[in-house]
């Protein structure tokens, strides 16, 4: 529990220490209490079912259960990209031990942050080195070692490390650890059974694999997005919002295709493992590119131009396919609502024509409309969403919500990560949570969406780890290296 | 918006009465002239956070954009459709070849059977309209239809 205490404010660098959750408590205010909750399940005759879950999936209790990868050894090779770190994170988090090995200068994603704003990053309390929040975030249950590749010892305490191995995720521009001589081909020899990953932004082979520069290709994410159109179909029309007003194409936040190529890496090594294993002995090499798994997700786009070369046009907050499916501005926000089947369609109709009854006179009563099929047509898209909006326009979230709730109607605020973090239903379960770290302090996150399994648990157990941090210890689990060598290879610039 | 105009100019003694919808991330926060997809009456309007904060109020002045759709409810809920010159702001839902401004006209499926929305749709449709749940090939393009039954004779449709 956080101290009460008195703080004075006389600019704004004094606000930097508050910004802390040990400072700033979380939650602000506390979950619902369980009695209140099962109520909720008896109202759906859930009750036991209910009961079973929360005795069984919370995910306080994973710590207790084994873990599904408990002895899978994972090398994970990366600079400066986020696929191979998601990837690795999602088998750390599933038991796996995964060492992230850095170049002794570390991974330059430990430096970014927005805005290159310093205050923003994390201190290491024995260090005072900071680290970005997206290297934190995803360094979970990871082990930090440090090896230089291109040094010649470096290459041979690699190809060790690889005979020990399992999985070694690597994502360096293509052809690079190949031309190395660490690559699947020559790793394989020393150790038939290691699956290898390679994830990647186009390729590792094919006309463009080096295209974005001379130098091999550079690996960045929107890259993929920009090529698969996900960039294009992703934002407003220009139609609604004029070009250079919002109606412009518009990147994830997020390094999105590669979150996506590295939850499909995840998958395709599981597979690989069990086949390994169940069938062959033999490990494989697996390639997966941010362009092409994140197309994989893009729903009808590439089927619809194939059927009549339409190309998809961004329809921003409202869904091309469902009517009403849609969020829209309101008071202090916006306001999702979803429902597409005539008994949907008319109670949505039915609480808003509470309020406003011209709803039911230019919506219902409109023929074209009462036609489940014909309402998805654009027309009666504005034309719906023009009149739901004049009734949002007049209310907050929380006040449309409600109103749309007492008819059951499929109806949710748009979130800001704040009200999240305080969603009495995830601080309930809770998904979200502060984890504590020695040397990052206490961290807000979100923990596994793994985690709430009924035997193997994925959990997550350590959030950031500083460079090199694991050096000793690894070196000498793995290859018996004892600290005087590891800190000799240190002085050399090896390790 | 957010909002709509119920046009309620009289003309030749008679109500224009259409409503134009003024959709909402367009218009949540717009001011300038729009005109009426009837009868083009150009009216000033001012919204703030979706509300009309002034007007509509009748201008003798050329529009700065259209609603993208207009119908009108006591007339059997005639409609204009997105895309129709001066009266609806087009929708550039539109495969590449009529960005290019190329019209190519695809009429039947891979299978050789009419498809339910052409391209370029008829002028009703407005530029990326699209039809209701029927479209009565036979009725409303007679053209197509035609077309169709020779395919048929020609033994060019497939089965599955």
């Amino acid at each position: 529990m956080a101290e009460i205490r008195d703080v004075e404010i006389n600019s704004r660098e004094d606000t930097l220490p508050l910004m802390s959750p040990e400072v700033r408590p979380w939650p602000v205010t506390p979950p619902p209490p369980r009695e209140e909750v099962s109520k909720v399940y008896a109202k759906r005759n859930a009750a036991k079912f209910g009961e079973w879950c929360e005795d069984n999936l919370r995910f306080e209790y994973s710590f207790g259960k084994p873990e599904a990868l408990q002895g899978l050894k994972v090398l994970n090779m990366g600079l400066y990209r986020m696929g191979n770190k998601f990837c690795s994170s999602l088998l750390a988090e599933a038991g796996a031990e995964v060492l992230n090995i850095e170049p002794p200068e570390g991974d330059p994603l430990r430096k970014l942050t927005p805005f290159g704003r310093e205050e923003l990053m994390l201190e290491d309390r024995e260090t005072g080195e900071k680290c970005g929040m997206d290297f934190i975030h995803e360094m979970r249950n990871k082990f930090s070692i440090t090896l230089n590749i291109e040094t010649d010892e470096g290459k041979e305490i690699y190809k060790k490390l690889a005979a020990h191995a399992d999985v070694l995720i690597e994502e360096y521009p293509p052809g690079y650890m190949d031309e190395l001589g660490l690559g699947y081909r020559q790793l394989a020899e020393i150790n038939p059974k290691l699956v290898y990953c390679w994830i990647g932004v186009r390729g590792s082979w094919g006309p463009y694999k080096d295209k974005v520069s001379k130098f091999g290709q550079w690996t960045l994410e929107p890259f993929g997005g920009c090529a698969n159109s996900f960039v294009h179909n992703t934002g407003f029309p220009q139609d609604q919002l004029p070009r250079g007003k919002g109606g412009d194409p518009t990147r994830s936040g997020v390094w999105f295709a590669d979150y996506v190529a590295g939850e499909q890496g995840a998958c395709s090594i599981m597979a690989a493992i069990y086949w390994r294993n169940k069938f062959s002995g033999e490990g494989q090499f697996i390639e997966v590119t941010g362009s092409e798994t994140q197309m994989d997700i893009l729903d009808f786009d590439i089927g619809w131009y194939g059927f009549n070369k339409s190309i998809k046009a961004r329809t921003g907050g409202w869904d091309p396919n469902l009517n009403q499916y849609e969020w829209n501005p309101c008071k202090d926000g916006y306001m999702m609502i979803g429902g597409q089947t005539d008994r949907l369609w008319y109670r949505i109709g039915q609480c808003i024509e509470r309020d406003d009854i011209q709803f039911g006179r230019l919506i219902h009563e409109d023929p074209f409309l009462k036609e489940m099929g014909a309402r998805n047509a654009l027309q009666a898209l504005i034309k719906t969403y023009t009149v739901t909006t004049r009734w949002l326009r007049d209310m907050n979230r929380i006040e449309a919500e409600q109103k749309l709730l007492e008819y059951e109607i499929a109806a949710g605020p748009v979130l800001f990560i704040d009200e999240v973090s305080e969603f009495p239903h995830f601080k309930y379960r809770p998904w979200v949570c502060t984890i504590d770290s020695d040397q990052y302090g206490t961290v807000l996150y979100s923990t596994s969406p793994n985690s709430f399994q009924y035997r193997t648990p994925h959990r997550v157990k350590w959030i950031g780890r500083p460079l090199g941090k694991d050096n000793f210890l690894k070196y000498l689990n793995w290859l018996g290296m004892g600290q005087n060598v590891v800190r000799e290879l240190k002085s050399k610039g090896v390790i | 918006m957010c909002d709509i105009i119920w046009c309620k100019k009289e003309i030749d003694g008679k109500k224009c009465n259409t409503v134009n919808y003024l959709d909402p991330y367009c218009f949540w926060n717009w001011e300038g002239k729009v005109n009426c997809a009837e009868c083009k009456t150009v009216y000033y309007i001012h919204m703030i956070q979706g509300f009309m904060y002034r007007g509509p109020e009748e201008v003798d002045e050329k529009p700065d954009t259209s609603p993208l759709y207009a119908d009108k409810p006591l007339e059997g809920y005639t409609n204009y459709l997105p895309g129709i010159e001066g009266r609806t702001r087009p929708y550039e839902c539109l495969p590449r070849d009529i960005y290019l401004g190329v019209a190519d006209m695809v009429k039947f499926s891979a299978r050789g059977r009419p498809v339910r929305g052409w391209r370029p749709q008829p002028p009703s449709a407005g530029i990326a309209g699209s039809f209701g749940f029927e479209w009565d090939i036979q009725k409303l393009t007679p053209e197509v239809w035609e077309e169709y039954q020779q395919k048929i004779a020609k033994g060019e449709v497939g089965e599955w």
